[in-house]
């Protein structure tokens, strides 16, 4: 939670192939997001206006585009599994069925429709279509609601008139919405920061693999041939680029690892730069050898390797030193206050 | 006092309003549904007695509706408003001389309803021409290098949202320029290359 961002998620979310759905806990409203991939609307839902939150068990199949996936994975994997190419391709027919298994289950057995209700409206929640998720939510959201509304009795007397004498009006000395929302935030930042700030050491490590790999390869180790040196320096370069995309998706909103975020992009630009000019760099190559001799080729060759290999290692170095010498802060997702 | 069911509309029976949460069936339809019920519903609808928005002598009046008796001041402009002018915005009283053309000039977050999310449509726009082996980038890594430029300040969901889409797009756009650069110059150090050993011949 920041000035700009004044929210924290809720559990709970939707996401299609082309519509999502999210919820999210304000300092007086909850906000509900809805929309496509490009466009967002917003509903807001203010705790002192909340009369009732209703959830009906019924079973929901969630995205389309994911059960066609499914289906098209089930489909080429049964035809594998059948004609036995690639060899045990059984393993990964028995794991798309447990997939397939375990979302049967969750959409018949665990889903629901949950809606929210003011005086004024009934409005769905489209995030809320898990039954775990709603019950997390409303847990959640109870404490708000009584901090702004107080509390029901556990019995509700028959006539109206008696209910507003029964509601137990809001605890003063209950911590304020903006203080539970700021405890929160804090909670949520450490999370995200302590994920992202693995996930980056682990791509550091990748990085610093491959640049040993460089090395050795620009130093006459012997692969099965030039081209799969090249398909796993490639290889190595998608593996690394998973752990630097997640990081990045933990870190974005935190101003305190700016230079781990800025680190983590020069390393995608150069990991581009180098997808981009590897091919290049084979043709200029071979075109070397053909004009200019075997020798000279070699040379280009192994000296764009060892400056390849070189950036790898210094970016991956340079990596680990910030980590470790912002720990603390970076550790927390936020400067210390001291 | 009414909660309806969300699968069949009727009124849900008694039973579901004598305790805060209260799981049960539909009467009607038998669906299974689950309530959790706070105290905004029992509050009875606020009534306003006509008599107390009218003014009487040497009391304020609201500053459009002059036989209105004040209830509040606008935080903007100072103007006093009555029970119908007042309208509130983000914890602020304002009155809707303020808030019409406020709203205009830059939307006012707490009203805002929707959001174009740009940073979205730069990344599909830098990720689609992959699907027809990057011919299209051409015409549409301009497009996302302007929309990358024009909206990279403006806040582009009300919700926590990063600025990488922007990075990976202008970062994909720029391979797919420098790999048909890259082609180019390549393609001539080969033409070259061909043309080479004919002339030594």
């Amino acid at each position: 939670m920041t000035p700009d961002f004044p929210y924290v998620q809720l559990p709970g979310s939707y996401r299609g192939f082309f519509r999502k759905a999210s919820l999210w806990e304000g300092v007086d409203h909850i906000l509900s997001v809805k929309g496509t991939r490009f466009n967002e609307e917003y509903r807001r839902f203010y705790y002192r206006d909340i009369q009732a939150f209703v959830v009906e068990n019924r079973a929901r199949a969630g995205s389309i585009g994911w059960w066609i996936v499914l289906l098209i994975l089930l489909i080429i994997s049964l035809v594998a599994t059948a004609e036995n190419d690639p060899p045990y391709s059984w393993v990964v027919l028995v794991a798309i069925s447990v997939v397939l298994v375990v979302r049967l289950e969750i959409t018949f057995r665990r889903s629901c429709r949950c809606s929210i209700q003011t005086a004024v409206s009934r409005e769905p929640l489209p995030s809320l279509m898990r039954r775990t998720a709603a019950a997390a939510t409303i847990a959640r959201l109870e404490g708000r609601i009584a901090a702004e509304q107080g509390d029901l009795p556990a019995e509700i007397p028959f006539k109206e008139e008696d209910v507003a004498a029964a509601i137990r009006p809001a605890d003063p000395s209950r911590p304020s919405p903006a203080s539970v929302l700021e405890q929160a935030a804090v909670r949520e930042r450490r999370h995200s920061a302590e994920l992202g700030v693995n996930l980056a050491i682990l791509a550091l490590f990748i990085l610093l693999i491959n640049s040993v790999f460089t090395f050795w390869v620009s130093s006459g180790g012997k692969l099965v041939s030039a081209m799969t040196a090249a398909w796993s320096g490639y290889s190595f370069i998608a593996v690394g680029l998973i752990p630097v995309f997640l990081s990045l998706s933990y870190i974005g909103g935190l101003p305190a690892l700016k230079g781990l975020r800025a680190l983590l992009v020069t390393i995608i630009v150069v990991s581009a730069l180098r997808v981009a000019m590897g091919f290049a760099v084979g043709i200029i190559t071979a075109s070397l050898v053909r004009t200019q001799g075997t020798n000279f080729g070699a040379l280009f060759g192994r000296y764009y390797a060892n400056t390849n290999g070189a950036i790898q290692f210094a970016l991956a170095a340079g990596g680990v030193i910030l980590i470790f010498a912002k720990w603390e802060t970076y550790r927390r997702g936020e400067k210390s206050s001291s | 006092m009414l909660i309806f069911c969300p699968s069949c509309n009727a009124p849900l029976p008694e039973r579901f309003f004598r305790q805060p949460r209260v799981e049960g069936s539909c009467s009607t339809c038998g669906t299974k549904v689950a309530v959790t019920l706070f105290p905004a519903l029992f509050r009875p609808a606020a009534r306003i007695d006509p008599q107390s928005l009218t003014t009487a002598e040497g009391e304020a009046t609201c500053f459009e509706h002059s036989s209105k008796r004040a209830v509040a001041v606008c935080n903007k402009c100072g103007r006093f408003l009555c029970a119908l002018c007042e309208v509130e915005v983000a914890g602020q009283v304002w009155c809707p001389s303020c808030l019409i053309p406020a709203n205009a000039s830059g939307p006012i977050q707490a009203l805002e309803q929707s959001r174009t999310l740009f940073d979205s449509i730069a990344l599909a726009l830098a990720t689609f021409p992959a699907l027809l082996f990057f011919y299209p980038s051409i015409l549409t890594a301009p497009v996302v290098v302007y929309l990358a430029i024009r909206y990279w300040k403006r806040p582009s969901s009300m919700v926590p949202r990063g600025k990488w889409r922007f990075t990976v797009a202008l970062i994909i756009v720029l391979v797919e320029i420098s790999f048909i650069v890259f082609v180019i110059i390549a393609l001539i150090i080969y033409q070259q290359g061909i043309r080479q050993p004919v002339a030594q011949k």
